[in-house]
């Protein structure tokens, strides 16, 4: 059972603080599993023993995958932007959240400018509060929600906001 | 109860548990010569106490009885200096960070909505404590 953060006097400190990776792979897995599932289901026998089963689509797919793409798309510009060193290990954390792997190197990208940085940064808490919302699983609500604010206490929006 | 309700209560526990907290460290402040650390108490203190009430609103809303404050909360010792003062409610916005985190994950709609809210403000306002930026807050 859990409780207050805080510990009323006279009983054991509770506290819901749960390890980042037990709690990344439960909110993830458990938002995350199904879409991998239903979605790359490469093993014919699955598809021959329990074809309705199978064909349940996940509600949250999208959302799963414009997440990713969204963090994807600021990775691979901040990665060539001069001073974004931070934003770019934060981005790379919250995408391992959502089990993504990071845009390939390879790939070419022009740098953000200053301001073009914190508009893309501020839509993008925008965006994943919105999916936040929207979604239907909570384990993923609560990463996408997680990442929102992750977002905003970085110094490039912080500063701006002040 | 339901699971939404459930963690509601839960969201309301910490709630009167940071009331008390944060004002016992204001408290404590108030002795110390540090007056931005009491004014960030202050304005905390504000908060936690809005969202209490809304929080017990809520749960009377879903139909249950809200939890009651317990008699005393155990605090954080020491707190002899403005450091160890900061520390402690530091802590106690990443606790309730943590519990928002929560919240989110077991409600939709209006309560969701209100949880995303105070978890991305009790993010942002960590660094009236020294809080620095975080990847997933209220995750770890």
């Amino acid at each position: 059972m859990s409780g207050p953060p805080i510990s009323p006097a006279g009983s054991p400190a509770i506290s819901h603080a749960v390890p980042r990776r037990l709690v990344l792979r439960a909110g993830a897995l458990a938002a995350l599993g199904s879409a991998v599932l239903t979605g790359c289901d490469l093993d014919p026998r699955s598809a021959d023993s329990s074809p309705t089963a199978d064909a349940t689509p996940d509600p949250d797919q999208h959302v799963v995958e414009a997440a990713r793409a969204e963090l994807r798309g600021l990775l691979l510009r901040l990665a060539v932007t001069s001073g974004a060193g931070a934003l770019v290990a934060c981005h790379r954390t919250q995408l391992a959240a959502l089990q993504g792997d990071p845009p390939p190197t390879t790939q070419r990208a022009r740098p953000f400018t200053p301001a073009q940085t914190v508009a893309r940064e501020r839509r993008a808490a925008q965006r994943f509060e919105r999916w936040a919302l929207t979604c239907q699983n909570g384990d993923l609500a609560r990463v996408l929600a997680s990442v929102s604010a992750g977002i905003r206490t970085q110094p490039v929006l912080r500063e701006r906001s002040s | 109860m339901s699971g939404a309700t459930d963690a509601l209560q839960r969201t309301l526990a910490g709630e009167h548990a940071a009331v008390f907290v944060l004002g016992a460290l204001g408290g404590r402040a108030s002795a110390l010569p540090a007056p931005a650390l009491r004014a960030a108490l202050d304005r905390a203190y504000a908060v936690h106490l809005r969202r209490r009430d809304e929080l017990r609103a809520r749960v009377a809303t879903a139909g249950a009885q809200p939890l009651a404050a317990a008699p005393a909360y155990r605090l954080p010792r020491p707190l002899d200096t403005a450091a160890q003062v900061e520390a402690a409610a530091l802590h106690v916005e990443r606790a309730c960070a943590t519990t928002y985190a929560a919240l989110v994950a077991a409600t939709s709609g209006h309560d969701r909505a209100w949880a995303v809210d105070a978890l991305v403000a009790t993010a942002v306002g960590e660094t009236a404590f020294g809080g620095g930026p975080e990847s997933l807050p209220g995750l770890a």
